[in-house]
């Protein structure tokens, strides 16, 4: 089995582009991640896979991938559409790993890429997001993202004590990170009594601990061991990935709403492929949806030890410096949630991060780094590890 | 007009293969389907087994008291609903977990283990036609 390696990588800035289409994003990105390359034309790719969630519903256009295939220009051996709701960006990541693995593709365009403000209003974007949720047992009740993870906020605040100040520090760390990002939504510092006063979304969850719904694409270039110096002289590696799925999508069915049981399943897969434990990676990009994912996620993959996950970002540990520098890109919170492109564009923030690429304020020294994404309350999860 | 609401879908409430439940909520019962092969309690109800993945699956009926595992107060909820809403993860004294709304709560009123009990009431559904549900009232 081949070895999979990153050669490329590209992203639009995240935020509203009322100027663009889907398609115009997602050929911006191709455009960068071609260009970060040398020797790559887009006639080069053999492989195609698309990550985007909710095309569908929000373009009302279906039969994606020949529809991006016409303006991206790409013909493919092997090309295919990926959906997994917010961890649509890592399975198409996975799939096309598997892709060059296997020796069915040399070389895969994976693009993720979401179009939310063609909708006249933040609320008809919510309704139109609201398909992800169980239509029976959950939305016909006015469900929507914030309310499941408020759902794991109260039970983790209530078991562990973690506060809304713990919550809202993870917020100001990633709006640090994203004021060194010139491609984030939200780039101006905030405080944490910013957070504390933003107004009610999901009680506890306030608006500054809640991700923007953002306009973007990104892009990432796979290649095997063999190939990556034609295209690059400092190529990133893809270590081992571990992905989980729980039978838990209705918020009263999940087992334990004070952890992600199904990530912590997940990132042991990886760490084993790996073979590395949690105190290898010297820098992690997580799925900060809303500020109280963060928390959780540092304590399923290992970082610090259940129920510590406030503290430890409290003491700074997550922060430059720290034992782990989290989502040094800005996070979901600041960078933005294109829903289908955010698992790739954490793979090109890593992929920069390992080349020493990283602006100063956000670089780190990095041999291994890690993303991970997620779909659903959670319950499907996905975890890559990179080195140089 | 609205360009987009929450889009309505129409599931028929008649014929249905657990058409039982829908009609149980109407004479304020709450149903779960029950394994007779391996025992396990599903919520929601489903026709085959998700553990032995047996049919041979029945109706039983569920305890009307529960204490709270997780809430939330709804304030940005999508087009067509009124907000603030209060909902919460609700565990049964038999171990089942439900989702619906608190009635008779705000967010500061509500703990994790406060004790509430079943009641049912007409709701709006996707085909904007009111159904009955259950929810929670905080006791
Ligand atoms: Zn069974």
């Amino acid at each position: 089995m081949n070895d999979v390696a990153i050669v490329g990588a590209g992203t639009t800035k995240y935020g509203k582009h009322l100027d663009k289409s889907a398609t115009d994003l997602a050929q911006l990105a191709v455009k960068e991640a071609i260009e970060s390359a040398e020797n790559i034309s887009i006639d080069d790719f053999d492989g195609f896979v698309l990550s985007s969630q909710n095309p569908e519903i929000l373009q009302k256009q279906g039969n994606s991938v020949n529809h991006f295939s016409e303006f991206l220009g790409i013909k493919a051996k092997f090309a295919t559409r990926v959906e997994g709701a917010c961890v649509s960006g890592s399975m198409g990541l996975i799939t096309g790993y598997m892709a060059v693995k296997s020796g069915l593709v040399d070389l895969c365009l994976v693009v993720g890429v979401e179009k939310c403000y063609e909708l006249p209003s933040s609320s008809d974007i919510m309704a139109a997001f609201s398909y992800v949720i169980d239509r029976d047992w959950e939305a016909a009740f006015g469900s929507n993202a914030p309310m499941g993870f408020a759902m794991f906020a109260t039970r983790h605040m209530s078991i562990y004590g973690t506060k809304e100040e713990h919550l809202a520090m993870v917020a100001v760390k990633n709006r640090k990170f994203a004021s060194k990002n010139p491609k984030a939504h939200f780039q101006k510092p905030i405080t944490i009594e910013d957070v504390l006063n933003s107004r009610p979304i999901s009680k506890p969850l306030k608006l500054l601990d809640c991700c923007p719904v953002s306009d973007g694409a990104s892009a990432i270039i796979l290649t095997r061991r063999e190939l990556a110096k034609n295209y690059t002289d400092t190529p990133v590696y893809i270590k081992g990935i571990g992905q989980f799925l729980i039978n838990e999508n209705v918020i009263s069915s999940i087992s334990d709403l004070t952890e992600f049981t199904a990530l912590k399943i997940a990132a042991r897969e990886a760490y084993k492929r790996a073979k590395i434990e949690p105190k290898d990676v010297d820098v992690a990009e997580v799925h900060d949806c809303f500020t109280i994912a963060e928390i959780l996620e540092i304590e399923a993959l290992g970082f610090c030890n259940k129920g510590e996950g406030g503290k430890f970002v409290e003491e700074g540990e997550t922060d430059l410096g720290g034992k782990i520098p989290v989502n040094t890109g800005g996070g979901l919170l600041s960078r933005g949630h294109p829903i289908g492109a955010t698992g790739i564009c954490q793979a090109g923030i890593i992929f920069e991060q390992l080349r020493g690429e990283a602006p100063k304020g956000r670089a780190v020294d990095a041999e291994i780094g890690l993303t991970q994404n997620l779909g659903g309350w959670g319950t499907s999860q996905a975890v890559i590890i990179y080195s140089r | 007009m609205k360009i987009m609401e929450v889009p309505p879908r129409y599931p028929n409430f008649e014929q249905t293969a657990i058409k039982k439940f829908w009609d149980s909520l109407k004479e304020g019962k709450l149903l779960a389907t029950k394994c007779s092969e391996c025992g396990k309690t599903e919520f929601p109800p489903k026709i085959v087994c998700t553990s032995c993945y047996s049919d041979k699956m029945e109706w039983i009926e569920l305890p009307k008291r529960g204490r709270i595992y997780s809430f939330t107060e709804m304030h940005v909820v999508p087009t067509g609903f009124k907000p603030p809403l209060t909902v919460a993860v609700v565990e049964l004294e038999n171990g089942v977990r439900l989702f619906s709304y608190v009635v008779n709560a705000r967010f500061e009123d509500l703990k994790v283990g406060d004790e509430v009990e079943i009641d049912f009431q007409e709701m709006n559904w996707y085909d904007y036609k009111k159904h009955p549900y259950f929810v929670f009232r905080k006791v």
